[in-house]
């Protein structure tokens, strides 16, 4: 439903060119629901106002549905206006000076999808009540909450019945709370609809909770693409690692291939085993990813029997978080390493203990 | 490779009419501008040139400025404008500031009837105020003089005339001192709320009494803000017209702006009047210079991290508490009900005398009902109105549309906008005037046939505002967030759909605003209309001058005077949100 090839924007800034968004390529199949993650200023913003027809970018072709919206090669472009797709916008942009139901109903009253006004109230009646809005079609703009405004943002951006919705960080406003019921709500919402979307967020819980795939950025290009399971467990870059939840990273090189398509890693404190998604070979610089969640801790040396990656530490610092406690385990060699510990287990400041964690749960990837 | 935004229009698809839209339309708003700013000034300089009339344009030569900058008279003239400028605004900055901290910073009772006393003068126009003045101290027949000396011949002092002579440089700078307190006021006003109220109180906590945290906080913070105020002031003050024509004139003393009317327009000898006026305007671009420089250095360093009308500790003023009002009072007494006193009086009376008990049966009406049958009177208003509605409309469309470009737009060059505005804004209205004057004396525009007719007051007038307008318009565009207006393109409006039912409709509060304060500012315009009138084009206050100056019929000029200022204060009143909401930008 939408395809993006050869996709680049440059902005000009006091340095020179700045590269915001450097050959993207991307395509998102009819019903998918796909993010693009990454940190500020990493293109992602920009892409998607590219591909809403916000910016005009410097290269690239944009097909929506079978019809190409922007074309460098061909000298093809199309007016925002006319691309009749669904905008969410940070702010959300509701029209201050227009009721509930006149923002709604504005993409039917205007340009190319201009309906009767009895079409125009049925749809604006059913966007409504989709976003569980309904009843409130004569309330002002001004006084509605944080939470109504993005509902109503919503109904306005489907009621037109796009082919294409695109969303950016339009939770990022909202409370904590607020955020998690909305994003299943909006989940639900578009599959129901059967909807292509594209979502835009710096969240990462957010693209793993609500994405068929994801898409990490930074500095303009796609670092990884792949499903949230893929994107979390099998990382093949060290940005993706550290970006997507939180982790360990410990530097090493490779020694060489085990069984099991473990490979051992020698690093500052010994060697452990691990996996390498990617091609590697021996004295590959490597960092391994160790999550804290992975990490198990004994207060006991534990037994003999498949004796691999466990660590000697001292508990260094401790989080109480509520669901569980994070801690900071200092190694021998003076590795901090971020482990999670759930209750009803409990360990004290500047105790001996032992780390365990299993190798088929630690990831390595190339280092650059 | 390059930045394919400004070819995609030619591309398919790109809507060829609505990207090539925005830049025709820029075209033309430039060209607008040019006309009106850029060609008159440049027309100016030309004719500073050359001698003789504008209509037959002479060789170029440089005997205008030889005989201008040769004359020591010039030189005086140059002192007398500095002198009077800068004495005038030493005056108007210390009334403002006194009044400003009395207001914003200690416990004077009935700020709100204080805020009222200071901004009701500004509903007399300045030609006016002058007139009135003259009346209560002309040496011979002032109304306060003649009490004056009846008071001293009591203690056997004789006089003949005076004690008080307003035909002075002291009776000049009285007059311009006086009038400009309010907007520096106002000025000065706006830095205090912008500055952090924690700043006084860590002094006072520290142990600081009253006058010390004004001296040693206060003023030294406020420092920039009151340097830039004290430029505005100077700048306004050297431009001022009224005083120094009503008064200055008849004891020969000249300022810059009085000497280009009186070189262009009684004389006339308009090559020196150009001379004059080029040599106004570099002085004018020097200041306005230095006045960008104090207005930027003064803005945020002190500013308030809260601005959620967080009420700063005020001074307790003890037993000063009523005396402190009685200022206001007054200054009110002075600017406004003596000045509004002897008008009403003169205007009731048959013939100019002193207010005594024997004359208040001699008061009549005829000249008020002279008003209305004087055929001028009616072809005055009728212009007034017209250029008053005219020149704010215009205005604001102008200022609209130019600040649409710089604010929404990508086009490269519309920084030259703002520019142009900002030129506009420096220049002084005389010189607009009288750069108007030789732009549609000489030919080719002399063709156009605009001179002495009320387009030409209208224009000029526009050139005078369109910089404020200019101003208000990007505050106001900007407070739209770019995503209102890009969900609606999303949503399928085009450009100009978007500007008519998202844009406009947001910021209609300040474009009401804009209109207000500009139809407020016309309706009072002297120098301007002035310097243009013809038999054809005369406004109400150019009428005033006419009775005043000419016929010498003071009842009547009082009559229209006091018509004047009734329909302006509640034109103003019925506008007065607005105008402060305008000014607060």
């Amino acid at each position: 439903m939408l395809k993006v090839e050869n996709l680049s924007k440059t902005f000009v800034v006091e340095e020179g060119k700045l590269a915001a968004v450097d050959q993207i390529h991307l395509e998102i199949p009819q019903g998918q629901f796909f993010t693009l993650l990454g940190p500020s200023g990493c293109g992602k913003t920009t892409t998607l106002r590219c591909i809403a027809g916000l910016e005009v970018p410097a290269e690239g072709e944009i097909w929506i549905g079978d019809r190409p919206v922007f074309s460098s090669t061909q000298r093809i472009t199309t007016m925002p206006e006319e691309r009749e797709i669904g905008m969410v916008f940070q702010s959300y942009a509701i029209w201050p000076h227009m009721n509930v139901f006149q923002n709604v109903a504005f993409p039917l009253r205007v340009g190319l999808r201009k309906q009767p006004r009895q079409v125009v109230k049925e749809r604006v009646d059913w966007a409504l009540s989709l976003v569980h809005m309904d009843g409130l079609e004569d309330r002002p703009a001004t006084r509605l909450s944080g939470g109504q405004q993005q509902r109503v943002a919503l109904a306005r951006a489907l009621v037109g019945q796009p082919k294409l919705l695109l969303l950016d960080e339009p939770l990022s406003n909202l409370d904590a709370k607020l955020r998690e019921g909305m994003r299943v709500e909006l989940r639900r919402l578009q599959s129901s609809l059967a909807l292509t979307t594209l979502y835009v967020t710096h969240d990462q819980s957010e693209a793993l909770a609500m994405s068929d795939k994801i898409a990490v950025m930074q500095a303009g290009k796609i670092i990884q693409l792949g499903t949230p399971k893929e994107i979390y467990e099998r990382p093949v870059d060290p940005f993706t690692v550290s970006f997507v939840g939180s982790t360990n990273m410990v530097p090493g090189t490779v020694h060489g291939i085990k069984k099991d398509d473990l490979y051992a890693v020698d690093t500052q404190e010994g060697r452990i085993y691990c996996l390498i998604p990617q091609e590697s070979s021996p004295q590959s610089r490597v960092v391994v990813s160790i999550r804290p969640e992975d990490i198990r801790i004994h207060s006991e040396a534990p037994s003999s029997k498949n004796r691999h990656n466990v660590w000697n530490g001292q508990v260094k610092q401790l989080v109480y978080l509520g669901d569980c406690t994070q801690c900071e385990v200092e190694t021998e060699t003076g590795i901090v390493m971020k482990v999670r510990i759930n209750p009803p287990l409990e360990v004290q400041l500047g105790q001996k203990i032992h780390l365990s964690f299993d190798p088929h749960r630690c990831i390595a990837v190339i280092a650059n | 490779m390059a930045n394919i935004s400004t070819h995609a229009f030619f591309w398919r698809g790109g809507r060829f009419r609505q990207v090539l839209g925005p830049n025709l339309f820029f075209i033309f708003i430039v060209l607008v501008l040019l006309w009106l700013i850029i060609f008159p000034i440049g027309q100016m300089i030309l004719n500073s040139f050359r001698t003789g009339h504008p209509a037959v344009p002479g060789p170029f030569t440089l005997e205008n400025y030889i005989v201008g900058f040769s004359n020591p008279l010039t030189y005086e003239m140059i002192l007398n404008t500095f002198v009077f400028a800068g004495t005038g605004t030493v005056i108007t900055v210390t009334l403002a500031i006194l009044f400003a901290w009395l207001t914003e910073r200690t416990d004077m009772p009935l700020r709100n009837l204080a805020w009222s006393l200071l901004l009701i003068p500004m509903a007399m126009p300045g030609l006016l105020f002058s007139i009135a003045w003259v009346l209560l101290v002309s040496p011979r027949i002032g109304v306060l003089n003649i009490w004056l000396r009846n008071f001293l011949d009591l203690f056997g002092v004789e006089l003949t005339t005076g004690p008080i002579n307003i035909y002075s440089m002291g009776g000049m700078i009285y007059l311009d001192g006086l009038r400009g307190v309010t907007t520096v006021f106002l000025i000065i006003v706006g830095a205090f709320r912008m500055m952090d109220p924690a700043l006084e109180e860590a002094a006072r906590t520290a142990g600081a009494r009253i006058h010390e945290v004004l001296l040693k906080v206060t003023l030294p913070v406020l420092l920039p803000a009151i340097l830039a105020a004290f430029l505005y002031s100077f700048m306004s003050s050297m431009e001022s017209f009224e005083a120094p024509l009503v008064v200055g004139m008849p004891a020969r003393i000249y300022v810059y702006s009085t000497m280009i009317y009186f070189s262009t327009r009684v004389v006339p000898s308009y090559g020196l009047g150009a001379a004059f006026g080029v040599s106004y305007f570099l002085i004018a671009l020097v200041l306005v210079y230095f006045y960008q420089r104090a207005v930027l250095y003064r803005s945020d360093r002190f500013a308030t991290i809260t601005g959620k009308g967080y009420r700063p500790h005020v001074i307790p003023l003890g037993k000063w508490r009523y005396p402190a009002l009685s200022l206001f009072f007054v200054y009110f007494l002075f600017a406004v009900i003596m000045p509004l006193a002897i008008l009403i009086w003169v205007s009731l009376i048959p013939n100019y005398r002193p207010p005594t008990w024997d004359q208040l049966q001699q008061m009549t009406l005829t000249h008020y009902w002279m008003l209305l049958e004087e055929e001028g009177i009616l072809r005055a208003t009728w212009n007034t109105l017209l250029i008053t509605i005219a020149t704010a409309t215009i205005t604001v469309f102008l200022a609209f549309f130019v600040s649409w470009i710089i604010v929404r737009t990508q086009i490269r060059g519309r920084y030259w906008l703002d520019g142009l505005t900002f030129l506009s804004h420096s220049v002084p209205g005389i010189i607009i005037a009288l750069a108007f004057i030789f732009l549609y004396l000489q030919p080719p525009f002399r063709y156009l046939g605009i001179y002495g007719t009320i387009w030409i007051v209208i224009m000029a007038m526009i050139t005078q505002y369109v910089a404020f307008g200019t101003r208000t318009m990007n505050a106001a565009i900007t407070q739209v967030h770019k995503e209102l207006e890009e969900a609606g393109r999303i949503s399928g409006a085009n450009r100009f759909l978007v500007l008519v039912r998202i844009t406009v409709p947001l910021i209609l509060p300040a474009l009401a605003a804009t209109w207000i304060w500009v139809a407020a500012h016309a309706v009072r315009a002297f120098s301007i209309p002035l310097m243009l009138a013809s038999d054809d084009n005369r406004t109400l206050s150019v009428m005033l001058w006419h009775y005043w100056n000419e016929d010498q019929f003071f009842p009547l000029a009082a009559a229209l005077g006091v018509v004047l200022m009734v329909a302006i204060a509640l034109f103003t009143f019925a506008g007065r949100r607005y105008i402060a909401k305008a000014f607060s930008q």
